[in-house]
């Protein structure tokens, strides 16, 4: 079925990413490539599904035969037919923002008619038991269900091979079972499995051959058996390939070394978010004492991260206390002692070395470079001291992070979710630093890795339905069993709050209809009109009520009402010219934007420009704002907490007179990483064909209904209404 | 320099993406719209805030058509029509600019940057305040504040602009050295650079 020799070189790099790799792999088969970072098992994915060289340029020698096919004739859209891919990283591969488009964008990518997409949309949710996931909006998901969803989508397709890079990557316990529970049934059905993976013991009973890469060569293929007992007598780094073989390495809580002892206490912390009707956080209390390295876990959605992100001050809960040493603190004051390590460590780089990142915000004297050197040294990072920090792998930025923390100031350090991503060297280089830490501080680690509890953690909080609902102390391997158990009897997937499907959400009006209001609107404030605006503007609010937009409806009928209602009292002051003509027109604009993207309108309307023969680039072009503008704008939010929690800025005025240095940790991190976003999403739409030429059908069905036809009649009565007066 | 390539998929998502950034930052600040004085401000404002990214995607992009379509997404999401055609020539000058320059050329980037800065200036904040001139000036007409009103749109409008633009200028070339800077230090140092 797949039949493959290669030898490869990244363009611009010495040495070989692969050397004399070669394969043969028969229908059914289920291949996990496993091995540190940068052994070559993503570049191995790549080769196979024509990436390399189509996309990750450099010096390809040798072949590879798909079912017969070479593949260096076909385009990576097309290989993409015979082998589709799944990538890791579920948040930057999707291209639309509901659940049953992004299953059927292959489909359409290939021509697929309607009728047969929505039919294979369909079977893809019912067969896999996700119905529950179908028309849902991805924003709503979990990381866990965002990656079912991709592997539909690559399902979907009805290839025979499915190349899976990482999936487990950035999923939680409950994830990575369902995932499991997923591929045994792809196997089931007789589809051929390639993974690239670092975790393991899910693949149990899964997987039929381990092929063991190291710096770029196939060292070996071994059976389940064989790789277990490799890794029983030592022979292997790689991550556990059973739950029960974890054992507890933790140390006991330490005795602090030169820092006063504290004690950190929450007292009945409340939090709900604004959007969501319930709390989040329903009375979490506990304590915890410096020199303790404490598990925070919770299936997803149970508020981890929020409650880190409370410690660590940068959200205020609604109700309840924190106390240090007894001295109740606000949440400016928890901010200078505790630092939140985000799961996005690229987040928290704003130097550009790796030496520069550790003396940031730090005296540089002899003692700070000797400590400096003494645990790059340690954990192998010295021969990078003078690297950006975005040219690290994944493993080395964690390790980055934490020695962050391990230099900060700051007494209390919060890690979310450290290890995930990281193969067996790396975990154990994080759990080692955990454990450095706890010398001098008290760290909380939110986590779903076994692993990394087992080698740094000294208790567990096991946190559900916003509360703490256990705790357990981890002295020896009965209480870390507990601990397995624990997750796997409590830790269910699709517990997000049930949204509203799109189904069931009734759009009243054909996006052209929308589209047409929003060019009226355009139009009408880019003339020195008023009362053309205003009518526009009326009839826009009619249209938003019609489409299902009541509350956006009436709050802008509402202040536009005010707005003319002041016009006599503000018409000798200096924000006349602002109320009376700009501040409509942005409001105008505002309005008419919405319905066009906001919820998920942004899939119909982007059928729309299908609909009306819009050039496929420039629709590509419209999906990607669409789908990245509120992803942009959460980021945003993350960079801010990041600048807030490593306290470089402690004041407004230290913003300003550092404002070009601020403008730089702002934006360099967050366009760095969008750069990364741009390769991965790109990578993951030509493997999907969007490349591909030919005439495509959208998945989303529109069509004209009576009530459209009078709100046309309504924006034209509109116009002319205005144009007369 | 590749400039006989055409964008890729990959290209595309890239220029795009960074101008979300750009965009987000509008409207991160679009409480600048709050007061008049503050208005009239964010043409300045902004040009020292968007060099970083300007810079980014013309050294991590050097093809004909990125710049245009920076122009274009940047000018789309801003949501009105002159503010939209005018992005669009600036577009198209800074084409024709970097074509003569070279893709990537640190000099034809401030060029482009500085008159990319002067069109949006020209169409979200100037053209608007001409519009807001004779909007008010017609209504006058009606309710006889005509005095007032002429008073204060011949304030806004009697020189205002021109130390506007040169505000802008002004603050478009420190952006531009700021872009230039941050490119060199952080997207050679990574090896990202086109």
């Amino acid at each position: 079925m797949i039949d493959f020799e290669f030898d490869f070189r990244y363009e611009g790099v010495k040495t070989p990413a692969l050397k004399n790799v070669q394969g043969k792999i028969g229908k059914g088969k289920c291949i996990v490539l496993c091995g540190g970072s940068g052994c070559g098992k993503s570049t191995l994915l790549r080769c196979i599904n024509h990436l390399v060289p189509q996309f990750y340029e450099g010096e390809l020698e040798d072949f590879c035969r798909i079912q017969g096919r070479d593949t260096g004739e076909l385009s990576v859209g097309e290989v993409g037919g015979l082998a589709a891919s799944v990538f890791q990283d579920p948040r930057s591969q999707f291209f639309t923002i509901n659940s049953s488009t992004e299953v059927a964008f292959s489909l359409e990518n290939h021509g697929v008619s309607q009728e047969e997409m929505a039919r294979k949309v369909e079977e893809a949710f019912e067969l896999f038991s996700l119905d529950s996931l179908k028309d849902r909006n991805v924003y709503e998901l979990s990381s866990g269900e965002r990656q079912l969803i991709s592997i539909l989508s690559a399902w979907a397709l009805d290839t025979d091979i499915l190349l899976l890079d990482e999936p487990t990557a950035n999923l939680d316990f409950a994830a990575i079972r369902q995932l499991g529970e997923l591929l045994s049934k792809l196997k089931e059905q007789g589809k051929t499995l390639i993974l690239s993976e670092h975790r393991l013991y899910y693949l149990s009973g899964i997987a039929d051959e381990y092929w063991l890469m190291e710096g770029g060569q196939l060292k070996g293929r071994y059976t389940e058996d064989e790789i277990k007992a490799m890794q029983n007598e030592g022979d292997i780094p790689l991550r556990t390939l059973a739950l029960s073989d974890v054992a507890l390495s933790a140390k006991p809580p330490a005795e602090n070394e030169g820092f006063m002892p504290f004690v950190y206490h929450t007292e009945d912390l409340h939090f709900g978010y604004r959007k969501k009707k319930e709390e989040l956080l329903r009375g979490v209390s506990f304590t915890a004492r410096c020199g303790e390295v404490v598990g925070i876990i919770g299936q997803n959605g149970s508020g981890k991260t929020t409650m880190g992100k409370i410690l660590a001050g940068l959200l205020r809960p609604s109700a309840g206390d924190i106390f240090v040493d007894g001295k109740k603190m606000k949440s400016r004051e928890l901010q200078k002692n505790a630092l939140f390590v985000m799961q996005e460590s690229e987040f928290q780089f704003y130097t550009n070395s790796v030496m520069n990142e550790l003396r940031y915000g730090h005296k540089d004297t002899p003692e700070f470079r000797e400590e400096a050197e003494r645990l790059l040294k340690k954990f192998g990072m010295w021969e990078c001291r003078d690297r950006h920090p975005f040219a690290l792998s994944g493993g080395q930025m964690q390790k980055l992070s934490l020695m962050i923390a391990y230099f900060s100031s700051k007494r209390v350090v919060i890690l979310d979710e450290p290890t995930a991503g990281l193969d067996a060297g790396s975990l154990k280089a994080c759990a080692e630093l955990i454990r450095e830490m706890q010398r001098i501080k008290l760290v909380f680690v939110i986590t779903h890795d076994i692993e990394l509890i087992a080698q740094a953690c000294t208790r567990c909080i096991c946190m559900a339905y916003g509360k703490t609902e256990q705790e357990i102390r981890l002295t020896d391997d009965a209480q870390l069993k507990m601990v397995v158990d624990y997750m796997e009897d409590n830790f269910r997937m699709g517990t997000n709050v049930p949204a509203e499907k799109a189904a069931d959400r009734k759009c009243r009006l054909h996006p052209a209809v929308k589209l047409m209001f929003w060019l009226a609107v355009m139009a009408a404030v880019s003339l020195s009109d008023n009362p053309l605006l205003l009518s526009v503007y009326a009839a826009l609010v009619l249209m938003l009520f019609a489409d299902g937009w009541p509350a956006l409806a009436l709050a802008g009928g509402g202040v536009m009402a005010v707005l003319l209602g002041a016009d006599s009292l503000l018409s000798h002051t200096p924000v006349y010219f602002y109320a009376a003509v700009l501040l409509p027109r942005i409001l105008a604009v505002s309005l008419s934007v919405y319905p066009l993207i906001g919820r998920d309108e942004a899939s119909r309307t982007l059928a729309c420009f299908r609909a009306v023969h819009m050039p496929e680039r420039l629709i590509m072009v419209c999906s990607v704002i669409f789908r990245f503008f509120p992803v942009l704008s959460g980021d945003m939010r993350l960079m801010r907490q990041s600048v807030r929690t490593r306290g470089v800025y402690p004041d407004f005025l230290q913003k300003l007179r550092s404002l070009p240095e601020y403008l730089e940790i702002l934006t360099v991190p967050m366009a760095l990483r969008v750069i990364r976003i741009a390769e991965t999403l790109s990578a993951s739409a030509e493997t999907r064909g969007i490349a591909l030429g030919g005439k495509r059908s959208s998945y989303v069905c529109l069509r004209f209904h009576l009530w459209d036809l009078i709100f046309i009649f309504l924006l034209i009565v509109a116009l002319v209404i205005g144009l007369i007066r | 320099m590749n400039t006989n390539k055409k964008l890729k998929v990959k290209d595309i998502f890239t220029v795009v993406l960074l101008a979300l950034i750009n965009v987000v930052i509008f409207f991160a600040s679009s409480l600048l719209y709050a007061t008049p004085v503050t208005i009239m401000l964010m043409p300045v404002f902004f040009s020292l805030l968007e060099g970083i990214v300007f810079f980014m995607i013309g050294t991590k992009v050097r093809k004909p058509g990125a710049m245009m379509l920076y122009a274009v997404v940047r000018g789309i999401l801003g949501g009105y029509l002159p503010y939209v055609l005018l992005y669009f020539l600036s577009g198209i000058v800074s084409e024709l600019i970097l074509r003569k320059s070279g893709y990537g050329s640190a000099k034809g980037l401030t060029i482009s940057y500085i008159l990319c800065q002067l069109c949006a200036a020209l169409g979200s904040t100037i053209y608007p305040y001409v519009i807001a001139a004779k909007s008010m000036a017609d209504m006058a007409v009606t309710d006889g504040r005509q005095e007032n009103i002429d008073a204060a749109s011949r304030m806004l409008l009697s020189g205002g602009w021109i130390a506007l633009l040169a505000g802008v200028v002004i603050t478009a070339f420190f952006g531009a050295m700021i872009g230039k800077r941050v490119v060199k230090k952080h997207l050679e140092a990574v090896g990202m650079e086109g």
